[in-house]
C-alpha cells in the first residue's frame, strides 16, 4: 500500500532524534493523571513544550515533538495509557516530499514512534506543512475545514485510525493544558 | 368535492396550549445530547453474538440485534432534564401526550457506529465547546464511547468494510487505468459525496398496516408466509420480520408498564390520569389496530422510533399522514371524542417528538453542512389515487400545527393540483409560508406525476406520491428510493472539461479522468459541450459504481428488517428492502451547480465561439487568476445583458440548462442500481452548494473562487431581475428529467398589504405550475423564504434575538442561527422579489466578517441598487437594468 513517490528511503531521512531527556523527577512521579501534576517542575517542562507546540510557530519539528510528548504521557499517565491498552494500530504520517516521515506503532499498550519505513500501515497521512497537520489534529471549527479545503492533508487507508489518533492528540492536550 | 367541514380552514381559534408552549420553550432552549444507549446496546449484541469481523450479517441476526436494543431501551415516559448552551442542565417537566423518544434524551443525537459515529471520536471531550451547534456529552458517556464502543467498530464501519471488500482488489484489478478509483474520488470531497457511507434512509415507510391492522397481524402474516415458503432465505426473512416487530411491541409494552408504575406513585390526580391513559394506549398499540386518532398517532410514533433505531436519521420521511389518518380523525370528530383544537394540540406534541433528534455531524462537517435537522418530510394535500381532491380537514389541522410550531422538523410539503384542489387551499399554503417565513414547500402534482410515470410508476402509484427528506417525490410506502444516494458536484465535470481531465483542487499534476482535449484547440462550442458531457459521464459512472459497491456492502452487512416490515413489497416478495424487496426500486442522484454550469456553458458559447471576443486560453487565464487582472471580462461574464443567464427567459441560456438536465436524465436512467432499479436525477442541494462552492476555483460564468454556487435548481443570485422570467425559465425545464425532485428557492419580501400579497403569491405559484396547455411541464416545486433583508442582517448581528427564525435552505428548513456564515450569506444574498410587482430588490452584497469572506457575493454589481434604508424597507425600489460595461 505504500507508494513510491511519498515514501523516502531511510537513508534520506535525518537521524531520528533521541527522545528528549525526561527531567529526572518525572520518573519518580506516581502514575497519576498529568493534570494533577501541573506545576511540578518535571511535568511543567512538558506542558510548556506542548503549549509552544500548539500555540507557537508551526515548525517542521511539530510532528516529532508531538510524538515525543505523547510517548512521555503514555509512560507516566496511567489513565492516558488506558486509551491504547488493547489497541493495535500502525500509522505513517509524512510530508509529501518525504522530508518528514514517522511511523507509529501501537501495540501491547505501548507506542513506538520512529523513522522506520513500514508498508503494512492501517492508515497513512500525507501533509503539506506542519501548520496544516496541526490544524488537522487540534484546531477548532474552521481551521480543520481549511486544511481540507486546501487539500493540505491526504489520508489513505482506514480513516477510523485517524479519528482515534485525533482523540489521543486532543486528550493529550486536555490532560496537559486543561 | 373535497371533504371540508371546518368553518374556518385557517383554524385561528386553535392556539398553542400551555402544555405545548412549555414543551416548545424547552425544545428551543435545549441543545442536543449525544446518546450512547443505542450504540452501547448494538455494540454489546454484536460483540456477544460474534457479528463483528464477519463476512456477512444475516437479516435474522440484524432483527435479533434490533429486538435486543428495543426491549432493553430505557422506557422514558416524560423527560425530566435537558441541557442548554453552556452545558447547564435545566428541568424540562415534560408532559407530552406521547411517551418514548428516539434517544434516551429530550433532544438527542443518536449514534450509529456502523456508519459515521466514529467521526466524533476526536471531539469527545470538546464537543460541548463548539462555536456552532454544540452537543452535550457527559464525561462518563465520552469515556464509554472511547473505551467500550468506538474501538470495536474500527474495522467494521460500512465504509471500511467497503474498502476491505472492494478496494483495491476489485477496482484496481478490473480497471488498471491510471485514474483515481471511485473511493479516492470520494475522499477528495470535490467530486461527489455518496451518502451510503452514512445511511440509506431516504425513503417513506408505510404505516397503513400498522395503523389499520396492528403489528400483531403483520407478524401473523409473516409467520404464515414463512411456513409456506420453500426457500430457506425467504423463511429466514419472514422470521426476521416477526422478530423485529416483536421488538417494537415489547418496547411499547415496556412503556405501558412504566407509565402504569409511575401512575401508581403519582400523587397528582391529573398527571395520574394522563399516565394511565398512556399505559392503556401503549398496551394496545402498535400491537393491535388503532381505535382513535391519538392511538394512530401513537402507532406511527412508536414505529418511527423503531425505524430510527435501525436507520440513521437522515431523511426518513413520514408520507401522506393527512390521508392515512383522516378516517380515524373524522370518526373521532363525529363521535364527539375529539375536537379540531385537541387534534392540533396532539399534532403539536407529535411534531416536537418527531424533532427530538438531530443527525451526527462532525466538526468539519458543521462548517460545510451545519444547521441541518433530520429532514423528516410530511406530505399533505394533492389528489388521491383516483384523481380526486385529497385535501381534507386534517390537511388544515396539520397546516395549523405547523404554523403554530414553526419547527425545523418535521419538514412539511404540500401537494397542489391546479384545477382539482381549491384556490383557497393554495392561498392558505401561501399564508402559512408568510406566517412561518419558510414552510411548507409546494409541489406541482401535474408535473410530479408526469415525472414519476416517466420512470415506470403506474398512474395510481404516481398519484400516491409523498415527499422524501427535502423535496424528493416518490410513491409513498412502496418506492425504496434512496433519493439522496449521490450528491454530484456538476461543476467538477465542467472543471475536468476545462482542464483536460485535471482539477485545480487536486492539483494540475494529477490526471483525474480521461483527457478530452485542450479547450483552446476546440473548433466549436459543440466540441466543448461534448467534452463536458464526456467528463460528466465519466464522473457519474464513477459515482454510481461506488454507490452500487456500497449497496452491496449494505446487502451484506446491513439488512433492514424493521423497514422491510413497514413497506409495500418485501412481504410479498419474501425479500429484504435492501435486496430489492420494495415494489419500486430506485436510487437518486442530486446535482449541485446546475445554474453555474449552465451559465458557464452559455458564457463560453457566447464570448468564445459566437462573438470571439476572447479566446479560450484567455478565458482560462482569467479564471485561473480569479479575474484579478481582468475586471472588464469579469463584469461582462457576470452581466445578464452581455452574457445569457439561466433564469431570464433567455432562449440561449435556458437551452443550455435544458440540454444539461436532459443529458443527465438520459444517462442516469440507463444505469442500473444494485437492487435492480434505475437512477433518478434531482436538483436540490441542501447546504452543499455552499460546501462544494468553497472547494472550487473561479468559473467562466463570473463566479469567483470559493463563492457559493446557486442553490438547487435556482438561477444564480443577483442576475434575474424579473420574477416572471425566473419562474418561466425553471418552469420550462422538462419534468421527466427531474424525477428525483427539485428545490427552487425564491425569496419574497413581506409586504404591508398581506391580502394583496397573498393573492399575488398564489398567482405566482399558479403561473409557475401552469403547463401552458401542455407546451411545457410547468414548475415541479417551489419553496420560499418570506423574511426581509434587514431582518436577516439583524439576525446575523444578534442571533440571540432570533432563536426561532426559520429559513428554507435548499430543500430542508433550518434555523437561521444554526447555519454557518457562508450559508447565512447565501440566503441573505438570494434574489429577493417584491411579488406584487414581480421585480427584484437588489441589495449590496452582505459582507461577512473578514475571516469568512471566501464566499460568493451576488454577481453583476452593475444591476445592483443600494438597499433601501431600514425605515423604507416596506417600500423598496425595484431594481432596474442599468448601464453595463
Amino acid at each position: 500500500m505504500t507508494t513510491a513517490e511519498t515514501t523516502p528511503a531511510p537513508e534520506q531521512l535525518p537521524a531520528h532524534p533521541q527522545p528528549a531527556l525526561l527531567p529526572p523527577a518525572a520518573y519518580e512521579l506516581p502514575a497519576e493523571p498529568l493534570a494533577s501534576m501541573r506545576g511540578f517542575p518535571g511535568i511543567q517542562f512538558w506542558m510548556d513544550k506542548f503549549d509552544r507546540l500548539l500555540f507557537g510557530a508551526a515548525t517542521s519539528q511539530f510532528l516529532n515533538i508531538l510524538l515525543e510528548v505523547m510517548e512521555f504521557a503514555f509512560k507516566i499517565d496511567r489513565s492516558y495509557r488506558r486509551n491504547i491498552q488493547d489497541f493495535k494500530g500502525r500509522y505513517v504520517i509524512c510530508t509529501a516530499d518525504g522530508s518528514v516521515y514517522e511511523s507509529i506503532i501501537f501495540q501491547d499498550g505501548k507506542m513506538d514512534a520512529s523513522h522506520r519505513v513500514i508498508d503494512d500501515w492501517n492508515v497513512k497521512v500525507v501533509y503539506k506543512n506542519a501548520g496544516a497537520l496541526r490544524s488537522f489534529l487540534f484546531a477548532q471549527d474552521a481551521d480543520v475545514l481549511d486544511s481540507l479545503l486546501k487539500n493540505e492533508v491526504e489520508v489513505s487507508g482506514n480513516i477510523n485510525y485517524v479519528h482515534r489518533f485525533g482523540f489521543l492528540a486532543r486528550d493529550l492536550q486536555r490532560r496537559l493544558l486543561g | 368535492m373535497p371533504d371540508i367541514t371546518l368553518p374556518d380552514i385557517s383554524l385561528q381559534s386553535c392556539q398553542i396550549t400551555p402544555r405545548v408552549a412549555h414543551l416548545r420553550d424547552a425544545y428551543f432552549r435545549a441543545i442536543p445530547e449525544v446518546c450512547t444507549e443505542r450504540p452501547l446496546l448494538i455494540t454489546q449484541y454484536h460483540k456477544d453474538h460474534g457479528l463483528l469481523h464477519q463476512n456477512k450479517i444475516s437479516v435474522l441476526q440484524k432483527a435479533m440485534a434490533y429486538r435486543h436494543a428495543l426491549m432493553n431501551r430505557t422506557p422514558v415516559i416524560w423527560h425530566q432534564e435537558a441541557y442548554e448552551k453552556g452545558c447547564q442542565s435545566f428541568s424540562v417537566n415534560d408532559r407530552s401526550y406521547f411517551a418514548g423518544s428516539t434517544t434516551s434524551h429530550f433532544k438527542g443525537v443518536p449514534l450509529y457506529p456502523e456508519y459515521l459515529a466514529l467521526t466524533l471520536w476526536p471531539e469527545l471531550h470538546t464537543i460541548g465547546e463548539r462555536a456552532a451547534n454544540p452537543y452535550y456529552l457527559s464525561e462518563s458517556d465520552a469515556e464509554e464511547l472511547n473505551a467500550s464502543i468506538f474501538p470495536y467498530w474500527m474495522e467494521d464501519t460500512l465504509m471500511e468494510l467497503a474498502r476491505k471488500h472492494y478496494y483495491p482488489e476489485d477496482w484496481a484489478a478490473k480497471d488498471p487505468n491510471p485514474y483515481p478509483s471511485p473511493i479516492k474520488l470520494m475522499e477528495y470531497l470535490v467530486f461527489f459525496m455518496p451518502t451510503k457511507v452514512n445511511c440509506v434512509s431516504h425513503t417513506i415507510p408505510s404505516f397503513t398496516r400498522a395503523v389499520n391492522e396492528g403489528l400483531r397481524a403483520v407478524m401473523n402474516d409473516a409467520h404464515a408466509r414463512g411456513e409456506a415458503a420453500q426457500d430457506p432465505a425467504q423463511k429466514e426473512f419472514y422470521q426476521a420480520i416477526e422478530v423485529a416487530l416483536d421488538g417494537i411491541i415489547l418496547y411499547a409494552r415496556n412503556l405501558a408498564a412504566k407509565a402504569q408504575e409511575m401512575a401508581q406513585a403519582e400523587p397528582d390526580a391529573e398527571r395520574r390520569r394522563e399516565l394511565l391513559d398512556m399505559a392503556r394506549i401503549y398496551a394496545h398499540v402498535p400491537e393491535y389496530p388503532a381505535r382513535s386518532f391519538r392511538e394512530a398517532l401513537t402507532t406511527i410514533w412508536i414505529c418511527w422510533i423503531a425505524v430510527h433505531l435501525e436507520n440513521a436519521n437522515v431523511g426518513v420521511s413520514l408520507g401522506r399522514l393527512d390521508q392515512l389518518l383522516h378516517p380515524l380523525y373524522k370518526s373521532d370528530i363525529n363521535a364527539g371524542s375529539l375536537t379540531a383544537e385537541q387534534a392540533v394540540e396532539l399534532l403539536c406534541c407529535l411534531w416536537l417528538k418527531i424533532g427530538d433528534h438531530v443527525p451526527t455531524v462532525a466538526q468539519a462537517g458543521e462548517q460545510l453542512f451545519g444547521g441541518t435537522g433530520s429532514n423528516q418530510a410530511i406530505t399533505i394535500g394533492g389528489i388521491d389515487t383516483e384523481g380526486n381532491d385529497a385535501v381534507n380537514d386534517l390537511t388544515y389541522v396539520m397546516l395549523r400545527a405547523t404554523e403554530l410550531m414553526k419547527l425545523r422538523d418535521p419538514n412539511l410539503n404540500a401537494r397542489y393540483y391546479s384545477g382539482v384542489n381549491e384556490p383557497r387551499y393554495l392561498r392558505r399554503l401561501c399564508e402559512v409560508n408568510v406566517s412561518t417565513g419558510a414552510t411548507p414547500a409546494l409541489h406541482n402534482d401535474k408535473a410530479v406525476i408526469t415525472a414519476l410515470m416517466s420512470k415506470g410508476d403506474t398512474l395510481e402509484q404516481a398519484r400516491d406520491y409523498g415527499v422524501i427528506g427535502c423535496v424528493e417525490p416518490s410513491s409513498a410506502g412502496r418506492t425504496y428510493a434512496h433519493s439522496g444516494a449521490i450528491l454530484l458536484n456538476l461543476t467538477s465535470a465542467l472543471e475536468l472539461a476545462l482542464f483536460n481531465g485535471k482539477h485545480r483542487h487536486t492539483g494540475m499534476s494529477l490526471q483525474i479522468s480521461p483527457p478530452t482535449g485542450e479547450p483552446s484547440q476546440f473548433k466549436s462550442f459543440e466540441d466543448f459541450r461534448n467534452a463536458f458531457e464526456t467528463q460528466a459521464k465519466w464522473l457519474i459512472q464513477s459515482a454510481t459504481t461506488f454507490n452500487n459497491l456500497m449497496g452491496k456492502i449494505h446487502q451484506r452487512y446491513y439488512p433492514t428488517p424493521v423497514l422491510s416490515a413497514l413497506f409495500e413489497g418485501p412481504m410479498e416478495k419474501g425479500k429484504d428492502l435492501i435486496e430489492g424487496g420494495a415494489t419500486i426500486n430506485a436510487s437518486g442522484m442530486t446535482v449541485i451547480g446546475l445554474a453555474d454550469v449552465a451559465d458557464s456553458l452559455s458564457a463560453i458559447q457566447r464570448v468564445v465561439f459566437e462573438e470571439r471576443s476572447v479566446t479560450f486560453a484567455e478565458l482560462l487565464d482569467a479564471i485561473n487568476t480569479n479575474f484579478e487582472h481582468d475586471e472588464v471580462l469579469y463584469k461582462r461574464l457576470g452581466s445578464p445583458i452581455k452574457t445569457p443567464k439561466y433564469g431570464n427567459d433567455d432562449p440561449a441560456a435556458d437551452a443550455n440548462a435544458q440540454s444539461i438536465v436532459t443529458f443527465l436524465d438520459t444517462l442516469l436512467s440507463s444505469i442500473e442500481n444494485y437492487r435492480g432499479g434505475r437512477y433518478r436525477v434531482g436538483y436540490w442541494s441542501m447546504t452543499n452548494h455552499a460546501g462544494f462552492g468553497r472547494l472550487m476555483q473561479a468559473l467562466p460564468n463570473g463566479r469567483k473562487a470559493r463563492e457559493n454556487f446557486a442553490s438547487g435548481i435556482t438561477p444564480v443570485s443577483g442576475v434575474t431581475p424579473s420574477l416572471t422570467a425566473a419562474l418561466s425559465s425553471v418552469g420550462k425545464l422538462p419534468a421527466v428529467a427531474l424525477s428525483s425532485g427539485i428545490a427552487l428557492n425564491i425569496k419574497y419580501t413581506p409586504e404591508p398589504d398581506t391580502s394583496a400579497m397573498l393573492s399575488n403569491f398564489a398567482a405566482s405559484v399558479e403561473g409557475y405550475f401552469d403547463d401552458m396547455g401542455g407546451s411545457r411541464s410547468g414548475g415541479m416545486e417551489i419553496q420560499f423564504n418570506v423574511t426581509n433583508h434587514d431582518t436577516f442582517i439583524d439576525a446575523v448581528r444578534h442571533p440571540e434575538n432570533y432563536p426561532e427564525l426559520l429559513v428554507r435552505v435548499s430543500g430542508y428548513t433550518a434555523y437561521f442561527k444554526d447555519l454557518n456564515p457562508q450559508m447565512q450569506k447565501e440566503i441573505i444574498d438570494r434574489t429577493e422579489y417584491w411579488v406584487s410587482k414581480g421585480t427584484a430588490l437588489f441589495y449590496e452584497p452582505f459582507e461577512l466578517p473578514a475571516a469568512e469572506r471566501a464566499v460568493r457575493s451576488p454577481r453583476s454589481p452593475d444591476i445592483s441598487v443600494k438597499a433601501p434604508a431600514a425605515e423604507s424597507a416596506s417600500q423598496p425600489t425595484p431594481a432596474t437594468m442599468g448601464e453595463h460595461p
